[in-house]
């Protein structure tokens, strides 16, 4: 079959340090993290009490989604919804939102899969819970009514997907994956599959997620999960690579790419950012030291040396890695299997990053928020700092790559960049981004 | 920190004795702000303006119907709120008690289609006193569906002469010979709603069709009875248990069927006459009609 090649036309982000594309590369640039102190985790006695929100309100979002669908919306969705309006206007589709959604065009050529790792427990625990609890007491029959309408496309599983779907009209398939922490990555390599085989023009993919402190719970629970030890240092809590690294620092938000064919976007004269030239997705089956919360190492380098195969792209290319790398013991770990796969000496090892650093670790987001920061570096020549590094992990340095690690801003024309993540499942994605030379 | 909603603003409850139709109206037109998805209609809706539908309505979606009737369940305090069981099952009926909570029934919001109907639906119910200057001002819900559908055929006959203007080859053709029913039907629709005795029985054939529905699942309902009678003196506990699910069916069907049934029997009572308010909405309806029907003749 006669695949078609995948572009990226449009992007939009919602992160903790940073509110659409020209705040969040500044922040990039700038080394800005995105981490505070989070007060509600204070009061509830989490081990970790910071954590990566980005710097929205209700006011903030009522100046892009009008008041009736912002109500109808779960913190995920909202994220969704801002990141993925910015994204169509950047390729060239704004959406008149105050003319009203139902009487636009649908644009049939068009599909959306965001991702979600958890989502909706906002709206769980601040709109049903409470109703559940005094349901005893209500008149038969109408126990749930006071939820009111809106909740079940809140908390469904497609929820971030439908609502984008809304706001921009899309008439191609409209779903939304889970994978953990691998989520926003697997959308990714979703829309990409989808449109090589020729099923849309263009796919809306990345990851969303909400903040609430349900989502970030169940790791708090487990040991050293979390950082826990920088609650008075909120900013210096992420520090993947690091020495220091303790445990990984939750955060929230939303990333979105407007794939499309190369076929569609030159049709239309679109500005192409980058070509999407391979991805995929696997499992280490939770064999071999592959568990649940671990990954088998195996299944890591397949994954990667997978798409290097798919792309035909040599590794000694890659200009940059864009690392899982969440800030926990793991990361020695992935320095290795991206050694291993690569099969480069360590001397010509590409430079490697965390977006992580600054915006902590944003689940089912993750994948997607850095996605867009890889194709940012791709498009304007640039490589982020990884922050709260300086004394890198001893056995990182033992694998001789530590000088790959940059600390300040680089200015550098990049040619192809690939991205990983990894999620719990032992699940996991890597993307191969290439910068477009118009060919 | 996570995203912070506003608090939303409480709304003490008001006891419907001690308010008037207009204030209770204009309550409920606020009440309803967050779901209503055509601001501009809301902005500027009265007692007239459909909850329903974005052309000449607010918006709101069918599925939100069921927070409009809580928000004026939240909104306000009646007298009637002392429950008497009827048909000695888990139904009840409200008669005058303490002053209390608000309490709309199943069904009983089936016809509040604008403000000024839910505000009707609350004096019919007694919850509040019948004003009928104020009603006067209403439009009955038989208009609200005969202008609405008016408006839709009119926005649904602008798209197709958009359509006939934009496509080519087989495809306008056809585009084409769809507009052209359409102009037939619409003349015919300004034709039905300039004579009242026409749009009344218009409207009873459907009342017509409903009643037998009812009548036949009635006579249904009455058939199983008699075999349930017989099946329980025999002691066939299978065909008792078969019969009492089929009876289950029917009453379910039926209870569908009788409101279904009650709404085509208002809209043929409010269908034989025609108020002021009703006069004037159907008469800028058929206007408006009338020249789209004159424009799409042009491209036809």
């Amino acid at each position: 079959m006669n695949r078609k090649r995948v572009v990226v036309t449009g992007l939009g982000v919602v992160a903790p340090n940073g509110v659409g594309l020209a705040a969040f590369r500044e922040a990039l640039k700038a080394g800005k993290s995105g981490i505070t102190h989070i007060e509600e985790l204070k009061r509830l006695n989490f081990a970790a009490q910071i954590g990566g929100t980005p710097p929205i309100g209700e006011e903030e979002a009522l100046a892009v989604i009008p008041e009736s669908e912002l109500h109808k919306l779960s913190e995920a969705m909202i994220y969704a919804v801002m990141a993925s309006l910015e994204c169509a206007k950047s390729a060239g589709f704004p959406v008149d939102v105050a003319a009203g959604l139902k009487d636009g065009a649908v644009d049939w050529g068009a599909g959306v899969v965001i991702g979600c790792g958890i989502g909706g427990m906002d709206t769980i625990f601040e709109q049903m819970v409470s109703v559940i609890r005094e349901a005893p007491m209500a008149d038969e029959g109408r126990g749930m009514v006071e939820m009111g309408t809106n909740i079940v496309p809140q908390v469904m599983g497609s929820s971030v997907s439908v609502a984008v779907g809304r706001f921009l009209g899309a008439g191609g398939q409209t779903s939304t994956n889970s994978s953990a922490c691998n989520t926003g990555t697997e959308a990714i390599f979703e829309g990409y599959k989808h449109l090589q085989l020729g099923y849309a023009d263009a796919m809306y993919v990345g990851g969303a997620e909400g903040s609430h402190y349900a989502i970030w719970a169940g790791f708090d629970a487990m040991r050293d999960v979390l950082c826990s030890r920088y609650n008075d240092a909120p900013e210096k809590g992420s520090q993947p690579l690091g020495a220091g690294a303790c445990g990984f620092v939750p955060s929230s938000g939303a990333g979105v790419l407007r794939l499309e064919t190369l076929e569609s976007a030159q049709k239309r004269g679109a500005k192409i950012l980058c070509e999407l030239v391979a991805a995929y997705c696997n499992s280490g089956g939770q064999r071999n030291g592959g568990t649940m919360t671990f990954p088998n190492q195996e299944g890591v380098v397949r994954c990667i040396q997978r798409v290097l195969q798919d792309s035909g792209i040599d590794p000694a290319r890659i200009s940059l890695i864009n690392g899982h790398l969440t800030s926990t013991t793991a990361d020695p770990r992935e320095v290795e299997s991206w050694l291993k796969a690569l099969g480069l000496l360590p001397e010509k090892f590409p430079l490697i990053q965390s977006t992580k650093s600054m915006i902590g670790h944003s689940l089912g987001a993750a994948g997607a928020i850095e996605s867009v920061a890889v194709i940012d570096q791709l498009v304007n020549g640039y490589v982020h700092p990884s922050i709260n590094c300086d004394e890198v992990h001893p056995n990182i340095r033992k694998l001789g790559v530590a000088d790959s690690i940059p600390h300040q801003l680089l200015e550098r024309r990049l040619d192809c960049v690939i991205k990983a993540s990894f999620g719990f499942g032992d699940v996991n994605g890597c993307l191969l981004f290439k910068r477009w030379d118009g060919k | 920190m996570a995203f912070k909603r506003r608090e939303a603003p409480t709304v003490e409850a008001v006891d419907l004795n001690t308010i008037s139709p207009k204030d209770t109206e204009t309550r409920i037109i606020q009440g309803v702000k967050k779901y209503a998805t055509n601001e501009g209609n809301w902005s500027r809706a009265d007692a007239n303006t459909p909850f329903l539908g974005s052309i000449i309505g607010m918006g709101i979606e069918s599925s939100n119907l069921a927070d409009v009737t809580m928000s004026i369940e939240r909104q306000f305090l009646t007298r009637k709120t002392n429950r008497v069981p009827v048909n000695g099952g888990s139904e009840f009926r409200l008669e005058d008690g303490e002053l209390g909570k608000l309490r709309i029934l199943d069904g009983q919001d089936a016809t509040a289609a604008t403000p000024g109907l839910s505000v009707k639906m609350l004096m019919d119910l007694g919850h509040m006193p019948k004003d009928e200057g104020y009603l006067s001002g209403v439009v009955s819900y038989a208009y609200i569906v005969a202008v609405g559908d008016g408006y839709r055929m009119n926005d649904g006959l602008k798209k197709a002469v958009e359509k006939v203007q934009r496509l080519s080859g087989a495809e306008r053709e056809e585009a084409f010979m769809n507009l052209k029913t359409l102009i037939a039907k619409a003349r015919e629709y300004v034709s039905l709603l300039g004579d009242i005795k026409a749009l009344a029985e218009n409207r009873r054939k459907t009342y017509e069709n409903d009643r037998q529905t009812v009548d036949n699942l009635r006579q249904e309902l009455s058939m199983i009875g008699e075999k349930l009678k017989g099946a329980t003196a025999s002691g066939d506990s299978g065909q008792v248990a078969t019969l009492r699910s089929e009876e289950t069916s029917i009453r379910s069907r039926l209870k569908m069927g009788e409101q279904r049934y009650k709404i085509s029997e208002q809209v043929v009572r409010e269908s034989a006459g025609r108020k002021a308010v009703e006069e004037a909405k159907v008469r800028e309806i058929s206007t408006i009609l009338s020249q789209t029907i004159t424009d799409a003749q042009r491209v036809a």
